[in-house]
């Protein structure tokens, strides 16, 4: 799914549901029953595997956070540890997971609006104000960066779009988010894409996988990579539940 | 090959092994042109990301030849970017901006001292040119950074950001012929911080006070933004005026110590803007 149809999606609303699971994963057992009690709403029993799932990947996430290929054959792995534990990972081929984008390639993604509005930046110098810019409200960001969330807005997947940014080199003991994991206000004001709409937060990109293709989580990883942490179900796994309130960091 | 091959990059990676230059650039170009998807990948991986991830996993020399390629096509694109689609050659210069294409570097930096070809080259990509010669700046390219600054005067902010990490002590001399316009003036805001933390502590009172001197010459609401960005980014811009009494004490003191007697005027300059400090 590109960019702009994942962008499509949403603005259809043909994508619902557990609109997302994004938050500290090791934040305590109130943060997991609220996942898990979200999955089990729009997976039922499937939820159960897709826990373990996410339960290894928290559990491995330092050999995760490595420089590729390390990831790969981490994430190789630990694809096969699941199925040797008797899972099924093709029970989630119709589930639209969030998928870590490289901060990389969201430079590249944003730059073509950034050139638009005169702002000329080396795509190292994108990569660092991006970064730069988590947890900066948009009116409390410097005059010279402003325009970077006027850019942000001008993508297909700008408006009504929230993510953040984190720092996967961080010690695997930690998570991602500062302490205590902020609210979704304040991850969405995080690179503060405008308002959205209420009850319409989104953590950034989400990605559907075809049901041809077997689950598979990214491996590319880096340093300030850009986070994409929406667990959604597609129509069909019942009536949209709850909005983004708190969240489950799937660690990757 | 490299052995460590992800099971799903095998049938791009065997593609790419077989073809010869020639045909790696006809390839290239239909990928390029997203008329063609052969590689493993999420669809948004298409076509520069894809290009990238496989690019490490290939022999030694394929890659070669897949770096001659890249150089094929960007001077087809540079001869002709007019059948080149927008999107096409900013891949393209994606692509070659992630991996290590030193002739390529050099033919971007003709094209850019060239003005009568950069005009063909639609306005919109200019960005994205300098981006890619930029991603393959090293110390030895100071000059041209500092030439692309007087050339295109609205990337002089960009050329300011390679030379904060390639030659920090030419940026200065940038800073000093700093075009003031928006442009500029916004890229050199982004990276200053950055610029004056690179340097060893005792050196960055020194490093402030140049700046300040480097960039007298804007308009003061240009130099006001240079000065909250150096504070947002946690250091305190030497004030002007004072910078300006330190150089006139200077004068007076170099021309002493070479026999000369200094204007009366410019120490009176001088003097008053000192008290004005010292007020």
């Amino acid at each position: 799914m590109s960019f702009r149809s994942a962008r499509e999606n949403l603005d259809t609303g043909r994508q619902s549901g557990l609109d997302l699971l994004l938050a500290e994963w090791d934040a305590g057992p109130d943060v997991a029953q609220f996942a898990a009690a979200n999955m089990r709403a729009e997976l039922g029993s499937s939820v159960a595997d897709f826990t373990v799932y996410l339960a290894l990947l928290a559990d491995n996430r330092g050999q995760l956070a490595l420089a590729p290929p390390g990831p790969a054959v981490a994430f190789q792995t630990l694809g096969t540890k699941f199925g040797l534990q008797g899972h099924d990972a093709s029970r989630f081929t119709n589930l639209i997971l969030g998928r870590a984008i490289l901060l990389v390639k969201y430079a590249r993604y944003v730059a073509p609006q950034l050139d638009a509005l005169g702002c000329y930046d080396t795509e190292d110098e994108i990569r660092a104000n991006l970064r730069a810019l988590d947890g900066v409200p948009e009116n409390a960001a410097p005059p010279y960066l402003r325009v970077y969330f006027v850019a942000i807005r001008r993508t297909p997947l700008g408006r009504g779009t929230t993510f953040a940014t984190l720092d996967i080199s961080r010690a695997p003991t930690r998570g991602p988010w500062s302490d205590p994991p902020p609210r979704a206000d304040a991850i969405r004001n995080s690179l503060a894409l405008g308002e959205d709409p209420v009850g319409n937060d989104y953590i950034l990109f989400a990605y559907q996988i075809s049901a041809a293709v077997s689950l598979r989580v990214p491996y590319h990883s880096e340093s300030g990579m850009v986070l994409s942490a929406l667990v959604s179900a597609q129509s069909g796994f019942g009536e949209p539940t709850t909005r983004l309130d708190r969240a489950v960091n799937v660690c990757i | 090959m490299n052995t460590d091959v992800p099971e799903s990059y095998r049938s791009g990676i065997d593609h790419i092994e077989k073809l010869n230059v020639a045909a790696l650039a006809e390839w290239l170009r239909a990928e390029l042109e997203e008329k063609v998807h052969i590689l493993a990948g999420q669809l948004d991986d298409y076509p520069v990301q894809a290009l990238v991830n496989h690019f490490r996993y290939l022999s030694v020399a394929a890659q070669q030849r897949f770096v001659d390629a890249l150089d094929v096509l960007v001077r087809d694109w540079r001869n002709e970017p007019s059948e080149w689609s927008e999107s096409a050659a900013r891949a393209l210069l994606s692509v070659a901006a992630e991996l290590p294409v030193t002739d390529v570097k050099l033919k971007l930096q003709a094209l850019v001292l060239d003005a009568s070809q950069m005009d063909r080259v639609p306005r919109t990509l200019h960005a994205a040119v300098f981006r890619t010669v930029a991603a393959h700046a090293s110390n030895d390219d100071r000059k041209f950074w500092l030439r692309v600054s007087l050339l295109h005067q609205k990337f002089a902010g960009l050329a300011f950001q390679v030379l904060v990490t390639v030659a920090p002590d030419d940026a200065f001399i940038l800073l000093e012929q700093l075009p003031d316009n928006d442009e500029a003036v916004g890229s050199v805001c982004r990276s200053i911080g950055r610029f004056i933390g690179q340097f060893a502590p005792d050196r960055q009172t020194d490093v402030l006070a140049k700046i300040a001197k480097s960039t007298s010459h804007l308009e003061p609401p240009r130099q006001e933004l240079i000065d909250g960005a150096i504070r947002a980014a946690g250091f305190e811009p030497t004030s002007r005026s004072s910078e300006d009494v330190w150089t006139a004490v200077n004068i007076i003191v170099v021309m002493g110590r070479l026999g000369l007697s200094a204007r009366p005027s410019t120490v009176v300059l001088g003097y008053s803007g000192y008290c004005e400090q010292l007020a």
